[in-house]
């Protein structure tokens, strides 16, 4: 055990050592940070094809979108990041932070709609055709009644998706990407600490220390979303 | 107050997004198209290794005088190393691939490879309060009967261990080949019970169990008829190249020949650049 703590000791007071972690962490956060924007963007466009009202000009856009979640949901990311890389961008000199950026955002869009999806669904239909009884507008009666109590019931659940994203992106390093994790197994390589074992732990830390901070942003913007309804409830 | 609040909130948003916006496009600069790219996998010091992020060692020194010799850019790429043999067989992002690759058979109908650089021999590592039985300074394939043996997926040693299990000296001996990440996680998978013995590279061997007090590692062996004419299970790195990019094979050729040329002390360029990786000499 005074062996493991001697070697974080070591670790942390060698300066090329932290150089690895942080680029490592800098690549890790680049690729989740634009892959979440991608997900809930294109999710929030999958969601609301899903949950708009049937037309005839709908059918083949929610077929897609069906489609598409039920492959991207269906698959593994490993192999979705493989395929990326050694198929679909099988370009020579395409930078491989884009397409990284681009599997993860797709993959997380799928998930994002899912959860958007519920939250607009979460919504008593009710609400809406009162809504129409009084007249309304149906873009008035989403932006202004609808989507204000989806958002609510959506933040809880995309905190939870942004978490999963971060950690997913380890995987990256499968298609040898600088990351935390590759940062790890760097430092844990031959000829520098022949270890994978502390390494591990502290790239784990590092993970831990940002998805706590993450949580703690979502769980502020929740309660004063929340705000409203204590205030009713009193 | 209300508006004023988000409104800070979207500028907020807007900085860090174009903050990371910037950052991504310096981080691409250097993916700049090359003229050929070539295929490692990290680590795997001395040959390949990184240094302050950036890959280097003995057969990145190789392909930068290719590259200089060609007068072309080359770009290095590490990638998974079980595909990089279908990579270059494809061609299609890749042209070559330097990554300590031993000419096998199976490899050499997908690919062409340059004359073998170095030779390596294979290694059992082995932790030393459970040692397999030893004969003085090595081990031979007999003694691994039964054992749970570990190697990087798809490298020499795993592939030695898998035909031997299927028509060498291990057949129906219930030895078993886990095929592992890396070497330096097979060498992890002995402390942690997963394997009882890793195989691995000289060199590569060498570095882990310096590090590692509790871990030793001995050459393997074929058993010859006595002790003494046992003899070493032996590989010979080369380069693979696509079979259409003939240019790039014979430049890789030239250089290599050039290369293994011993100067006035017996010593090649390809020894002395081994030595030079692996921390050994000054230069």
């Amino acid at each position: 055990m005074s062996d493991f703590f001697s070697k974080v000791v070591e670790l942390f007071s060698t300066q090329e050592y932290i150089d690895a972690l942080l680029h490592g962490f800098l690549l890790t956060i680049q690729i989740s940070y634009f892959a979440i924007l991608i997900g809930i963007f294109l999710g929030t466009i999958i969601a609301l094809v899903d949950t708009a009202k049937p037309s005839k000009w709908l059918v083949v856009p929610k077929f897609i979108c069906q489609i598409y979640t039920t492959i991207i949901r269906g698959t593994p990311m490993a192999l979705q990041l493989f395929i990326m890389f050694f198929v679909i961008f099988a370009i020579k000199g395409f930078p491989s932070i884009i397409t990284a950026i681009i599997a993860f955002g797709l993959n997380s869009a799928a998930y994002s709609a899912e959860v958007i999806r519920g939250g607009i669904l979460s919504v008593d239909p009710g609400q809406t055709e009162a809504g129409l009884a009084l007249g309304l507008s149906r873009r008035t009666i989403f932006f202004k009644i609808v989507a204000p109590q989806a958002i609510k019931n959506i933040i809880p659940a995309m905190g939870n998706e942004i978490i999963t994203v971060i950690k997913e992106t380890a995987i990256v390093s499968m298609v040898g990407m600088y990351d935390l994790n590759m940062a790890a197994k760097d430092i844990g390589s031959g000829q520098n600490m022949a270890s994978y074992i502390v390494p591990m732990f502290v790239a784990a830390l590092f993970y831990l220390v940002t998805i706590y901070l993450i949580t703690f942003i979502v769980k502020r913007v929740e309660k004063s979303l929340r705000k409203s309804d204590l205030k009713a409830e009193e | 107050m209300h508006k004023v609040k988000s409104i800070l909130w979207l500028v907020v948003f807007l900085l860090v997004t174009v903050g990371m916006g910037v950052s991504v496009w310096f981080s691409i600069q250097g993916d700049a198209e090359a003229d050929y790219v070539v295929e490692t996998n990290v680590p795997f010091a001395p040959f390949e290794y990184y240094k302050d992020r950036q890959i280097v060692g003995v057969d990145v020194d190789i392909v930068d005088r290719v590259a200089e010799k060609l007068n072309k850019t080359i770009q290095i790429k590490n990638v998974e190393f079980d595909v990089i043999i279908d990579n270059v067989e494809a061609g299609k992002i890749a042209d070559a691939g330097a990554a300590g690759l031993t000419i096998t058979p199976a490899r050499a109908e997908k690919v062409n490879f340059t004359i073998p650089y170095y030779t390596s021999v294979q290694y059992v590592i082995y932790n030393r309060e459970m040692p397999p039985p030893l004969r003085d300074d090595h081990i031979v394939w007999e003694a691994l009967d039964g054992a749970k043996l570990g190697s990087q997926i798809g490298s020499t040693g795993y592939l030695f261990v898998e035909d031997e299990i299927e028509n060498g000296v291990l057949v129906d001996t219930g030895t078993t080949i886990k095929g592992i990440d890396s070497h330096q996680l097979a060498a992890d998978a002995i402390n942690a019970h997963i394997i009882d013995y890793a195989i691995a590279d000289e060199l590569v061997a060498k570095f882990i169990v310096e590090k590692n007090p509790d871990l030793n590692a001995l050459p393997l062996y074929y058993s010859g008829p006595t002790r003494e004419e046992d003899y070493p299970v032996e590989e010979s790195y080369a380069i693979a190249v696509n079979r259409e990019k003939t240019e790039l094979l014979e430049a890789f050729n030239e250089v290599l020949a050039g290369m293994m040329t011993p100067d006035a002390d017996g010593k090649t360029e390809i020894d002395k650049l081994v030595l030079k990786h692996m921390g050994l000499t000054d230069e």
